[in-house]
């Protein structure tokens, strides 16, 4: 009796068995911020009418993050215990005032301090590390380290039919902006950057210029909303803004996946990366999640492992304002395979080896390949022809005349 | 009081005559107190919960946030009531004690008041702490590879005075050989179990036997020794705190040029990074920072310097005065004073010419 009841309990467990969370990554934006440059003629660029300095985090930004902290820790209620510690959670940003800042305020909503964790009755927060890459040197998070052959791909890319073609139809726009607002406005990014800064600006209520409202948001919403995808537009160029970001969520889910929850050794269970919107916007659109938009103040990207009956699978959510929402990975849908995942992924990932010496390759391309190819086949033809033509010369003159032992042509 | 009166007004008519303005300050600070990082086979509290390895305790955090409130309250004139990104740079090792410690010493000096209060229930407010990786940090970590000091420091090891060390502490290693369950037999080692020892001591751990007060005294002068090896000679002392005073120099000369840098520097840091710049100074031989030990730099607009060290997280600052640099000591008699130890071209000077 006892037998078939524990077999019963068992096929029962192992048939319901509750999907378990391995892991889980959050890539989000930075909160409310003030302009990072204001143009010329901006009759906002003085100091005093900004809370903060540029570019700074404003109460409103910290605000922001301390409640999407609080989110996490409602949404990983379950998953993430309540008290802090080093062996759960890696918490890294990049090297920048606002996205430091903002990690800092989202930490003090996921950890409220209890029990042991209370240091000072006072005060109930904890201090938690963050840890950074300067820029210059950060090609995972910050994708900002240099590389030649992204930048090479990327002006290629602006020079193809659609983007000249955008470039000629909006060619009037980018004038007029140019002479409105005293910036050199003649490219998506810079349009951008002129966007972002009316888009604040009207968030705090300042009235923007009469020549601006014409053209905001409307006439360029579209454009600053592309300048979000250039950076990841083809596989290469996606491969070289977000491999090695992806690259490290692969290897950290497969490391996740196989340690069991016992062990005594393993990663963290929950890494969170303190960004930027192109940040976001370059990890959805790599996935190809992208739907055009400029991610706003605290967008996330979530990427959740879940283990069932021994099959890994990762779900990816985006949140975008409200909640969180299911993205697929190049149709791969829902419940997506790790397996399946990685694969997916593969054309796009690499390890910071390989996104180095691929940056840095001369070849970067075959349209590069066939120029090599050409110019040696012209170099070895000429020569061809400049031996063919010594050597017929040579004939000629031993012709004419009895050619020392010592002389050239022997 | 009246002496206090008498003493403010003496400040305040220095002020006014000009010559003792506060144009910017520099300062360096050991974390607070921390978990063991190593244990010992016969450590009676091996299997002691502690937060993490090598972690900040909540004493530990709370000396951080009170070196805070002290700093707060020692530059009370200088420190504005507001946080001013601009004007204040936190600068910690890459270490999550250094960052939580930076963290701590930054919401000490800096509570959020008037408008800054962006959470009623919560007068704290973030403020970033930046580092470079472990292994370019020559600023605060110091352990950069440089091929000239690695071998310098290697041949520190097999020299006359590490030799007369191994001499003179023999019957210790011995002793501490037997007692612990490992192989003791060189003050590095000394100075690793020192410090577990010391630190289990302070969180009420009761020793074993063989732990007394005079062996730990004992110990503390050994790790200050092991410490100090690291920075023996004068090239080695050039290449370690000497390129922290040159980054801190370079500041100042920006500083006073009317360049927009930050008045307000803090480094969270360790205690090899004090004693490699308290050497360089030539402000002391060996050193064993205590938890929260604060040196400080200070420039007046006059261009001198000050120095002062605070030898723990609540201690009050002394004044350092340079025996080679002294009243007033400007940075021109610095820099002249102080050559021999400060690097023009840090890594030429790691390579062998």
């Amino acid at each position: 009796m006892n037998f078939w009841l524990l077999l019963l309990i068992s096929v029962f467990a192992v048939c319901s068995s509750e999907p378990a969370l391995k892991a889980v990554v959050v890539v989000f934006r930075h909160g409310d911020r003030t302009p990072v440059r204001p143009y010329p003629t901006d009759p906002y660029k003085n100091r005093s009418y900004w809370p903060e300095d540029w570019g700074m985090l404003t109460n409103t930004g910290k605000r922001q993050h301390y409640e999407l902290g609080q989110y996490f820790r409602q949404r990983y209620a379950d998953f993430l215990p309540e008290e802090y510690s080093e062996r759960d959670i890696f918490v890294r940003s990049t090297d920048v005032d606002r996205t430091l800042m903002s990690a800092e305020a989202d930490l003090a909503g996921l950890y409220p301090p209890i029990k042991t964790d209370i240091w000072d009755n006072n005060l109930l927060w904890q201090p938690i590390p963050i840890h950074t890459t300067p820029e210059n040197m950060d090609a995972v998070l910050a994708e900002k380290k240099p590389c030649k052959k992204h930048g090479y791909l990327l002006k290629q890319l602006l020079k193809n039919d659609y983007f000249r073609n955008i470039s000629h139809t909006y060619h009037d726009l980018y004038a007029y902006l140019t002479r409105n607002s005293g910036d050199t406005i003649s490219d998506l990014t810079h349009l951008e950057y002129l966007y972002n800064t009316f888009y604040i600006e009207t968030l705090y209520n300042y009235t923007l210029p009469e020549w601006a409202q014409k053209v905001y948001p409307t006439k360029m919403k579209y454009l600053a909303s592309l300048s979000f995808a250039i950076n990841t537009y083809t596989s290469d160029l996606a491969r070289l803004k977000t491999g090695p970001f992806f690259n490290e969520l692969i290897n950290y889910f497969k490391n996740r996946s196989a340690t069991e929850d016992n062990a005594i050794y393993y990663a963290p269970k929950f890494l969170m990366f303190s960004s930027h919107d192109t940040i976001v916007a370059n990890l959805l659109n790599s996935m190809g999640a992208f739907e055009y938009h400029n991610p706003p103040y605290t967008a996330t990207v979530l990427f959740e492992l879940y283990k069932s009956s021994g099959r890994s699978y990762v779900k990816v959510f985006y949140k975008n304002t409200t909640d969180a929402r299911l993205v697929s990975v190049h149709n791969c849908e829902s419940e997506c395979d790790l397996e399946k995942f990685i694969e997916i992924l593969k054309p796009i990932t690499l390890t910071l080896e390989e996104w180095e010496s691929e940056c840095n390759s001369l070849l970067f391309d075959t349209w590069h390949l066939y120029l090599l190819l050409i110019s040696l086949l012209f170099f070895v033809s000429s020569c061809g022809f400049y031996i063919f033509v010594l050597v017929r010369n040579c004939k000629s003159e031993n012709n004419m005349y009895t050619q020392l032992p010592d002389e050239e042509c022997a | 009081m009246i002496l206090h009166k008498l003493l403010l007004s003496i400040y305040l008519l220095s002020l006014v005559q000009g010559k003792e303005i506060l144009k910017q300050i520099h300062i360096v600070f050991r974390h607070g107190e921390r978990s063991p990082t190593s244990t010992y086979p016969n450590d009676p509290h091996k299997n002691y919960t502690w937060p993490g390895v090598g972690y900040l305790t909540n004493r530990g955090k709370l000396q951080m946030y009170t070196l805070g409130q002290n700093l707060r309250t020692i530059y009370s004139e200088f420190v504005p009531k507001y946080y001013w990104p601009l004007d204040v740079n936190f600068t910690s090792s890459y270490s999550d004690r250094c960052l939580m410690s930076g963290q701590l010493v930054a919401s000490g000096l800096f509570p959020p008041k008037d408008v800054e209060i962006w959470n009623p229930s919560l007068l704290w407010q973030p403020i970033p702490m930046h580092y470079l990786p472990r292994n370019i940090d020559n600023l605060i970590v110091m352990r950069t590879s440089c091929a000239k000091y690695d071998q310098e420091f290697i041949d520190v090891h097999s020299s006359a005075k590490v030799e007369q060390y191994n001499k003179e502490y023999s019957n210790l290693y011995k002793y501490l050989t037997e007692h612990t369950g490992m192989e003791i037999n060189n003050i590095e080692a000394v100075e690793s179990l020192y410090n577990t020892l010391d630190i289990q001591q302070l969180n009420n751990l009761t020793l074993p036997d063989w732990v007394n007060s005079s062996l730990l005294a004992e110990m503390k002068i050994i790790g200050a020794q092991n410490l100090a090896i690291y920075s023996e000679t004068e090239y080695m002392k050039k290449m370690k705190g000497g390129f922290f005073l040159t980054t801190v120099l370079s500041l100042m000369k920006r500083s006073l040029n009317g360049s927009l840098v930050p008045s307000i520097n803090l480094y969270s840091a360790h205690d090899l990074t004090l004693v490699h710049i308290m050497r360089a100074l030539n402000l002391v031989d060996i050193l064993k920072p205590d938890f929260g030990a604060t040196l400080i730099i200070e420039l007046y607009e006059n261009a001198s310097l000050k120095i002062f060290y605070l030898t723990d997280w609540n201690g009050t600052p002394q004044e350092q005065v340079l025996k080679e640099c002294n009243n007033p000591c400007t940075i021109e008699k610095f820099s002249e004073a102080f050559k021999a130890v400060l690097p023009t071209n840090w890594t030429e000077e790691c390579q062998y010419t």
